[in-house]
């Protein structure tokens, strides 16, 4: 409902077409220049491209999660409260960092702590009498949202730490009737110093967000950038350029890059959109001089410059050299950094890299 | 200090890949940090640009010691310049253990442009053990002229 005038502008604009339900087939060409096929067979060109695949809330498989229809995740609860609860709870347990924070996904999901607290203070609206527990390693309620943690904290809500080596246990109380396995919370409170068993009616997990690891490894082969070690897309400087690739022509935004609130996506994207007016605004894109050059004379087309090529700048083609075609490198001009991989690896010193060429380099040897 | 022009002093070229090691020895400069004045630098965009040809074609010239130096790895401006030099450097090292060059002659070291300090440590380093090895006998292009 929210969305929903955003949802008809975009229906709407002209310029704007959907394609639903579909995958990118194949992407080829360079920044400024690029001719996409699609799974439902349309093929258009344009000049840049935007990431914003997004992210999904990992799936526990701790704490008892699956087991019991009352162990759920924060976005599930949310759920749950808008619709109604059922009956009025006794106490409500939130667990924290369930999925973020240790091996194998050691970063911070950011939204989770936010999202509990929230969640918390609305039960608390709700049913002033229930006992909110939030069981945590670190509250991380970034930015304004430390307001609601105090909020939270005023209204009465119970914050219990704990650390990785006394995590809390769910335990099933098998006397409830056959179906639903009551859970208890079992947690060694650090201020009491004694442990505490609450018999919860409905176990919060605060599950974090989690990359498709998989698919954003294909997108990035197909894409030529880089993904970290977590599976986000990697932008080429944190603070200097935060919303694009080391690969020009491909800008990214919102959960596809990392764990992030929702208005941060929105600016994260109005940047990277900025970022794609930049290079869609010029008519020309001016290459710098710095780049490579291949001697046909010396080239063997062993390959080796297209292997070692990290922005995929240089590739065999097959290429008319006065009467006869060659399968000789090509350089493109608008990706190749001139950083002189492909020249230093040719064994033929076929390849001049313009600026620092191997005359230059022996000259400097010998002068030196 | 002074030296006597008879005594030797080690001759060492530093190929320093413009983003990272240059900008280093930048800092080590502009931060006033004394390391021995025997290195000659070569600037190279990266360390991955640097063909063991040259190095070898370095001491055919006379050099006493050849040093690489490139970006951290994970932090190659070109992405993966400093990996290829890492190997190509693994793969000369063999070949010139094995044709007899004294260990330590040819060197390679990770700088990073805020690592100042850190570039003049490896200077002081890898001039002094050049400076015990003596003077590069082995590899040095040498003629002879015939006299009758």
């Amino acid at each position: 409902a929210m969305l929903a005038s955003t949802v008809e502008q975009i229906k709407r604009h002209p310029l704007i077409r959907v394609h639903f339900n579909t995958t990118v087939r194949e992407i080829k060409g360079f920044v400024g220049n690029y001719e996409s096929i699609l799974s439902d067979g349309a093929n258009f060109k344009h000049g840049a491209i935007l990431v914003t695949t997004g992210a999904s809330e990992y799936r526990p498989t701790e704490y008892g999660y699956g087991q019991s229809a009352t162990i759920v995740t924060q976005t599930e609860f949310s759920d749950r409260l808008a619709k109604g609860l059922a009956k009025q709870p006794k106490n409500i347990v939130m667990i924290q960092c369930v999925g973020s924070r240790e091996d194998p996904r050691q970063y911070c999901s950011r939204v989770c702590c936010s999202k509990a607290i929230q969640n918390a203070i609305r039960v608390k609206e709700l049913f002033p009498a229930v006992n909110v527990y939030v069981l945590y390693r670190d509250i991380r309620t970034y930015g304004y949202r430390e307001l609601y943690y105090t909020e939270a904290r005023d209204k009465g809500v119970f914050f219990i730490r704990f650390d990785l080596d006394h995590r809390p246990e769910i335990v099933f109380d098998g006397s409830s009737a056959g179906t639903k396995p009551t859970p208890t919370v079992v947690i060694k409170d650090t201020v009491l110093g004694q442990q505490l068993k609450i018999k919860a009616d409905y176990v919060v997990l605060s599950a974090g967000i989690v990359a498709d690891h998989e698919a954003n490894d294909a997108l990035a082969k197909q894409l030529k950038v880089p993904i970290n070690q977590d599976g986000f897309f990697m932008e080429a400087h944190a603070k200097l350029r935060p919303v694009e690739f080391a690969t020009d022509g491909v800008y990214v935004a919102g959960l596809a890059h990392s764990p992030k609130a929702v208005e941060e996506s929105m600016t994260q994207a109005l940047a990277a959109a900025s970022r794609a007016c930049v290079l869609l605004t010029q008519k020309e894109l001016n290459a710098h001089g710095t780049v490579s050059n291949v001697n046909p004379e010396r080239c063997l087309a062993c390959g080796l410059c297209e292997k070692v090529c990290a922005f995929s700048a240089i590739g065999l083609e097959l290429q008319r050299i006065g009467k006869e075609d060659r399968l000789l490198p090509k350089v493109n001009l608008a990706l190749c950094k001139g950083c002189g991989a492909c020249a230093a690896s040719c064994r033929c010193s076929a390849i001049i890299l313009r600026g620092c060429t191997e005359e230059q380099v022996i000259a400097e040897i010998i002068a030196l | 200090m002074k030296e006597t022009s008879a005594e030797w002093q080690p001759k060492i070229l530093a190929f320093l890949c413009t983003w990272c090691s240059y900008a280093g020895a930048d800092l080590a400069g502009v931060s006033r940090i004394q390391y021995p004045p025997n290195i000659r630098i070569i600037r190279v965009p990266c360390s991955g640009r640097v063909n063991p040809a040259y190095i070898l074609k370095a001491l055919h010239q006379g050099y006493d010691g050849v040093l690489v130096s490139g970006c951290h790895p994970g932090d190659c401006h070109y992405l993966t310049g400093n990996y290829y030099a890492r190997r190509k450097f693994h793969l000369l090292k063999d070949l010139l253990d094995f044709v007899g060059l004294e260990d330590g002659r040819v060197q390679f070291s990770w700088v990073s442009a805020a690592e100042g300090a850190k570039f003049a440590d490896v200077i002081t380093k890898v001039t002094e053990k050049v400076r015990i090895l003596g003077p590069n006998t082995r590899m040095v292009k040498t003629t002879w002229s015939q006299t009758t």
